[in-house]
């Protein structure tokens, strides 16, 4: 997989989660606290696992979960600061400086994405990798993954896969009823 | 994951007797200065100061208290927490004002000019019910949130804090010989009459409504009805909290009991702001335990 070339355009960054081929290895949990120099108790990502069906006919299924980079996102409109705030490219950031630690982002997200720094007492969630993708390269849990389950990039570039993927009918976005319109696509099996 | 502590929930209780006191001494001045003035000035006296308490508390819920004034330098319009910081200090100022002038009513007598006065209390009048909104609003606006996102919080809660300052009013009052020929009792156990009845009502339609939703919604029901938070609920908020100062206001009306009987408004009213602060930490414990299920 290609490195996110930038079109003409500002890029939209969104990632396609494939979970059929996810096998739960967590190695995209690794590299995210690698690449985020997090405390082991502090998570931007995780694999959910779900059971689902009756014996015999019963399944398992792994769901990475992240900030979805909401593009109506409820933890932006409610942070009293302005800390919160939406990239002209999509990825939602947060400007630690300007965090209270008020926490009510954390209570309106309802992909639980978000967590306190416990050190220095700001919020912080998943950033896309913005400091990779500023050097051509791709978010940490996108080039780790052996399996090839996330697919990253510019929704503005008409020609690229996520594009593609982004408008099949087989992926869906999660929680989409809640109005967030999410910049993670899913394909679920 | 409990990220508010029940810091947050003080916070909410004494907004809420402030906002709820100031609403009844204006309200009262405007029906009747002369015969409920012990209502007026009492409320104004109480107003300020529940709030102040409050907001230490919810300085110190911040994971970074020592950047609380970055609130005050900001105003997003989206965010009902930074509408709510403004309000809430707004708010504090007229209470302030408010307190004063009936304070040099009553000691100073100071000249005042009745357009002046009469402003702050219509100013006054909408900050106490915004601030008795807001702390609704700012749970009932997260739609990840099932049990808390519905209509039904604003109104509960707003309820809930003309009682507790009806409550705040009556507990001071119980201190003070009764001078008023009843009209102040007939007052106070009016208002707890039909505010009283009024929780029920919302409490009822509440919980009905909170059951008939989603299934995250009705786990977070569970939880105040029959499990962890139940005999905080039923005990704490539906006895103590409603059912009691309820059947005592009730009675007291029912025997025309216009004699002040300062044991007895002191218990209920006790009771009132018991169950004041307990529905409040029901209400933020219960929302924050369950969350909207997406998948
Ligand atoms: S997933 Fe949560 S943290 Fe990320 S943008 Fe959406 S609401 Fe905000
Ligand atoms: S915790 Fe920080 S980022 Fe979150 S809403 Fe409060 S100030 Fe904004």
């Amino acid at each position: 997989m290609s490195a996110p070339v930038k079109s003409g355009k500002s890029p939209k960054w969104a990632m396609l989660i494939d979970t059929t081929k996810c096998v739960g290895c967590l190695a995209c949990v690794a590299a995210c606290h690698n690449q985020n120099e997090l405390p082991v108790t502090e998570f931007f990502n995780r694999v959910e696992e779900q059971e689902f069906g009756r014996f015999p006919n019963y399944n398992r299924r792994f769901l990475p979960m992240q900030c979805q980079h909401c593009d109506n996102p409820p933890c932006v409109s409610v942070c009293p600061t302005g800390a919160s705030y939406k990239r002209s490219d999509g990825i939602v950031a947060i400007d630690t400086q300007r965090c209270i630690g008020c926490k009510y982002c954390i209570l309106s997200c309802p992909y639980k994405a978000r967590t306190i720094n416990r050190e220095h007492g700001f919020v912080h969630k998943c950033g896309f990798c913005a400091v990779l993708l500023h050097n051509n390269a791709l978010p940490a849990c996108v080039g780790t993954c052996p399996t090839g389950v996330r697919v990253f990039g510019d929704l503005n570039d008409p020609n690229s896969e996520i594009s593609n993927l982004a408008a099949s009918k087989k992926v869906v976005q999660i929680g989409k009823d809640l109005n967030t319109k999410p910049s993670i696509y899913y394909i679920i099996g | 994951m409990i990220y508010w502590s029940s810091l947050i929930t003080f916070y909410l209780f004494s907004a809420g007797v402030s906002a709820g006191a100031m609403l009844l001494s204006i309200a009262a001045g405007f029906i009747d200065p002369v015969k409920y003035k012990r209502i007026v000035t009492t409320g104004a006296y109480i107003a300020p100061f529940p709030i102040m308490a409050g907001l230490i508390m919810l300085i110190f819920d911040l994971e970074r208290p020592g950047l609380f004034w970055l609130l005050l330098t900001t105003f997003k319009y989206k965010s009902i927490m930074s509408i709510g910081a403004w309000i809430i200090t707004f708010f504090s100022t007229v209470s302030i004002i408010y307190f004063i002038l009936n304070l040099q009513k009553d000691y100073l007598k100071l000249k005042t000019r009745a357009t002046a006065v009469n402003a702050i209390k219509i100013v006054g009048l909408i900050l106490c019910t915004s601030v008795a909104l807001y702390t609704g609003l700012l749970l009932s606006t997260l739609t990840a949130r099932p049990f808390w996102n519905t209509p039904m919080i604003p109104v509960l809660l707003f309820v809930s804090a003309v009682i507790d300052g009806l409550a705040a009013i009556s507990l001071v009052l119980c201190f003070k010989p009764d001078e008023d020929k009843g009209y102040i009792n007939t007052f106070i156990h009016t208002g707890d009459f039909v505010l009283l009845y009024l929780l029920l009502l919302c409490t009822v339609i509440f919980l009905i409504g909170i059951g008939k939703s989603t299934q995250s919604a009705a786990i977070a029901l569970g939880i105040v009805t029959s499990g962890q938070l139940s005999a905080l609920f039923w005990v704490g908020f539906v006895a103590v909290g409603v059912v009691i100062p309820f059947i005592a206001a009730a009675y007291k009306l029912c025997t025309k009991m216009r004699v002040h009987t300062p044991w007895l408004n002191f218990i209920s009213a006790l009771f009132a702001l018991t169950g004041g602060y307990i529905v409040r930490g029901v209400i933020i414990d219960a929302g924050q335990l369950t969350q909207a299920i997406l998948f």
